[in-house]
Order: C-alpha cells, then structure tokens, then sequence
C-alpha cells in the first residue's frame, strides 16, 4: 500500500517561483515554479543536463538565479549568501563529493556542525561531539580518524551527507547520493533516509537510481530542459508518457511499475 | 569496418584466463586467490557490493597495478609479466569507472587516444568511421571540447576511445553510474550491438540486474573471492543473490 502522502495543506517549507538561470546562451533553468512542503520526500529527476543540480545550487546559495524568486520558511533568500542560508536551516550534499580532505573524517563532520542552523552555539568539542551522533546515524563512526583523502567513494558519499545533517538543517537537499551503490546497499540507504525523514527532516533528493526514488518520495517532479515537464503522485509521473520519453525509456518505466507495487 | 574477431561464440575457448590471482594497494591485500575466465564472443557480468574488488580485479587484469601472484592468460599467452601498453596492445581494453576523458581535448582527439598504440594513419581513419557509426552523437559534438559532454555522451566517448584499438575484449567499469534510466537503456543496447560485431565484453555494474539481464555468463566476487560462477540467468534466480544483490 502507498504510504500516505504529506496533505496539500501541509506547511510550504521552501518556494521556488519562476527560477530562471542562464549560462552565457544557455538557459539551464527556465521559469521553474516548485514547492516543498515540510515533512515531506520530494524526489526530482530529469536527463542528464536537466538542471536538477543547477535548482540546487540557485537554492542553496552556490549560484544566483538569472530571475525569479526563491521563499524558505517565508524568508526572501534568492540573493543571500550561502552561510546565511545554512544557518537558517538548510543544507545540501555534492554530486561530486566535495571533502576536506587533508582532514581526518570526524572534523569533515565537525566543521558542518559549527556552520549550520544549531552551528553558532557550538564550541569545537561541541561539534565533534554532534559530528560523533551522525557518524554514528550515517555508518561512518569506524572511519572517523581517516583522512578523508582516504576513503573509498561510497565512503565519501556517506561523508557528504553527514556534513550535511551535522549542520541540523530543516531542509536537506540529496544530489545523487546513491550512485555508484548496487542494490542492496540503495536498500540500506533508503531506510537511512526514511530514518532521517521521519526525525522531521524535510527532503529533496535527486536520484537516479528508480528503485530509491520510487520507493521513499511522496511526490516526484521531472526537469528537462530546465523546465518542469511534469509534478505528482509517484505512480502516475512514471506513467506520463512525456517523462518516459524524455527520461525512463520503456525498460526502467515497467521495472519503476514494479518497484512502485512492492511498497 | 567491424573488427576482426568473428563473432564465434565457441564455448570451449577462453580468450581472458585469470588463474589464483592475488594483488591489493601496498601491504592491504585485495584479491585472493581469484581465479575467472572470459570466452571468445560472450558477455560476462563481475558483480559484488562496494569494495568486493571488482575494479581491483580490472585494474590488476590490465596491469595498472601489479599481480602478487597467480597468472593471467589472454588469448592463450602467458602475459601475467606484460606491462598495460602490452596489454592494450594484445586486445584487453578498459573503460574506467570514473570515465577519464581529457576536457579541454576534442572528442574527435579524446577518441584517437585510444589508437595511440596503432600506426596507420588509414586503417585508424577507418576505426573510427565505425566508432561514429555505432556512436552517432559523439559525430555530432566530434570537434566539441569533450570536458563539456553531458554525462551519457561522455560514456559513450569512453566507450568510443576504448573501442579505437580494436579491442577483443573490452571491460567497462560501472557502465550506468550516474545516467538516467533511457541513456543507460540506449548504452546496453549499444554493448549488445559491439558484442554481436565480435567483441567480447566483461562487465562491471552496480545494477545487478541489469548486468545480469545482458551476460551469458557472472561471476560473484565478495571481500576479494570469487564465491560464485554461472550462467547469468541461473545467477539471477538465485535466491541468496536475489536477497544480497538484487535487494528482493
């Protein structure tokens, strides 16, 4: 049975209104309208070049919309710096990962639980005693004294992602955090992000991976082109003929059918 | 222009011979004891979680690092002691994991590195007219800077560079990692059509099924051991593989 989606009325915790981003001539973003609702999985998916890492990056600070106006929790921070908006509650990983890496993994951990929303109240020991909890929550705490110049990229991945939850956000943007895992460890992974969901995490996760995404959104949305082609109930998006074109293909459309009916 | 090998899917005839191979990274020990064959004409999947050795085992068969023990046949010649160039040179081509094109270089220059080892300028040519004929879209963006390719072209343009020399076997490293569902789709069909024209395939993926669906034949590698080898089809009914691989 399907879980029960967030209701309509549920709270918007973030608001994307006509988002547009050029690069020189190319129009990465055209005019995308996007809502997240708090406590919800949002999944996103597109082609490659869709721009799904380029809303990320338009959100979270790492680049400005051409236009277009981006609401968290009420608050205008299209034009805010990305520290401001990482203290106001929100946080992201990288697709590629972006460690410290001359710095032993629970510092990595560390230096994001001193910049997040609970950030300005920590001393050091403080936050790697924060950064401890999530390499705990995460799978990471036996390679906590590595460099992270050392890790494998699985490893690296899981690091990404505990910078990110260390920073206690209310939004948590996933830029492909599970490629590169088969899929058993995708499962594992999945049940990660339902725990972190279910603690009150808001999430925004860009997968490819079908199984993932299929099985913990709530709604999905699909970009391509830098344009929302389609929004909705998880079952029916992967039923539009439009998205199966342009980014499933008939092969994955009947297996995400399946992945969708094991739920 | 299709490569010499015919497409003889004789089933007696190994074309890779991996015998009781060991190698690792320093002092940590990877692979032990790893022994594996890849037939002239087939398509072998090697699946195992993250960190089982599988592109150990690539990198060892291609001799980016060295063998600590064991030997490695191809084509019925002892090349445990050939060096990566030599490798090339006897047919064994890789397609890394991380892809490895040169930005800033051209697809069309990108393409002509996988020939660096090859010496006639028209036989050359020639591979690569059918290199852009079974990769159309890498026609279209051949004089592009290759650092520029969305991420299915830029498979498709390894892909391409490994298949300039000709290879008899090629082994691709993660084939789907971070594509989407039609581009993955489109390249598998792409491997079916390379393996009909003659060229054996050895296969890295994540997506065990996937994988799986497409290979005569897989092997099962699990903390640096081949625990498990058969048909592809009989691998994919295994229930102990359905439940640690397929997550089902």
């Amino acid at each position: 049975m399907e879980a029960p989606a967030v209701a309509q009325s549920a709270e918007v915790l973030l608001q994307a209104r006509s988002v547009t981003k050029h690069f020189g001539g190319v129009a990465a973003l055209q005019g995308v309208d996007l809502e997240i609702r708090r406590g919800e999985i949002l999944g996103v998916i597109g082609p490659n070049g869709a721009g799904k890492t380029t809303f990320v990056n338009c959100i979270s600070g790492m680049d400005k919309p051409t236009s277009g106006t981006i609401l968290f929790k009420g608050v205008d921070i299209t034009h805010m710096p990305g520290y401001a908006i990482g203290r106001l509650g929100l946080a992201r990983t990288f697709q590629v990962v972006k460690p410290l890496r001359q710095l032993n993994v629970i510092d990595n951990v560390a230096v994001g639980a001193m910049f997040g929303a609970g950030g300005s109240k920590r001393n050091t020991s403080q936050a790697r005693a924060r950064a401890e909890q999530v390499l705990e929550q995460v799978g990471l705490k036996h390679r906590s004294t590595h460099l992270a110049a050392d890790l494998t990229l699985p490893d690296l991945k899981r690091l990404e992602l505990a910078k990110a939850l260390a920073m206690d956000p209310e939004l948590l943007f996933l830029d492909e955090v599970m490629a590169g895992l088969n899929p058993t460890e995708v499962e594992r992974a999945m049940q990660m992000l339902q725990t972190i969901n279910s603690s009150g995490i808001t999430l925004f996760v860009i997968e490819h991976v079908m199984k993932a995404i299929m099985g913990i959104s709530d709604r999905i949305v699909v970009l391509h082109f830098g344009k929302k082609i389609a929004e909705g109930d998880p079952s029916k998006v992967i039923e539009n003929p439009q998205v199966i074109e342009a980014y499933l293909g008939e092969r994955f459309a009947k297996r995400a059918r399946g992945e969708r009916q094991k739920r | 222009m299709s490569p010499e090998v015919a497409p003889s899917l004789s089933p007696a005839k190994p074309l890779l011979e991996v015998s009781n191979l060991s190698s690792g990274y320093g002092e940590v020990q990877v692979l032990w004891d790893v022994s594996l064959e890849v037939r002239l004409g087939e398509v072998v999947a090697l699946i195992g979680a993250n960190g089982a050795g599988k592109t150990t085992l690539l990198w060892t068969v291609s001799k980016l690092i060295r063998p600590w023990s064991g030997s490695i046949h191809f084509d019925g010649k002892n090349l445990t002691h050939a060096s990566s160039d030599q490798m090339v040179g006897a047919g064994m081509v890789q397609v890394p994991q991380d892809r490895r094109l040169f930005p800033g270089l051209s697809v069309k220059d990108n393409l002509l590195q996988g020939a660096y080892l090859r010496q006639e300028k028209r036989e050359i040519q020639s591979t690569l007219d059918w290199v852009l004929e079974i990769l159309p879209r890498l026609k279209e963006r051949l004089y592009q800077d290759a650092g520029l390719l969305s991420g299915g072209e830029q498979q498709m343009c390894a892909i391409g560079r490994g298949l300039m020399s000709k290879p008899r076997l090629l082994a691709i490293d993660e084939l789907s990692l971070g594509l989407a569902p039609l581009v993955v789709d489109n390249l598998l069909r792409l491997i079916i059509d390379i393996n009909k024209q003659g060229v054996t395939v050895l296969l890295v993926e994540q997506d065990v099924e996937v994988a799986l669906e497409q290979a005569h034949r897989g092997y099962v590698l699990e903390t640096g051991r081949v625990v498990q080898a058969s048909k592809a089809s009989e691998l994919l009914e295994d229930p102990r593989i359905r439940q640690a691989y397929l997550g089902l």
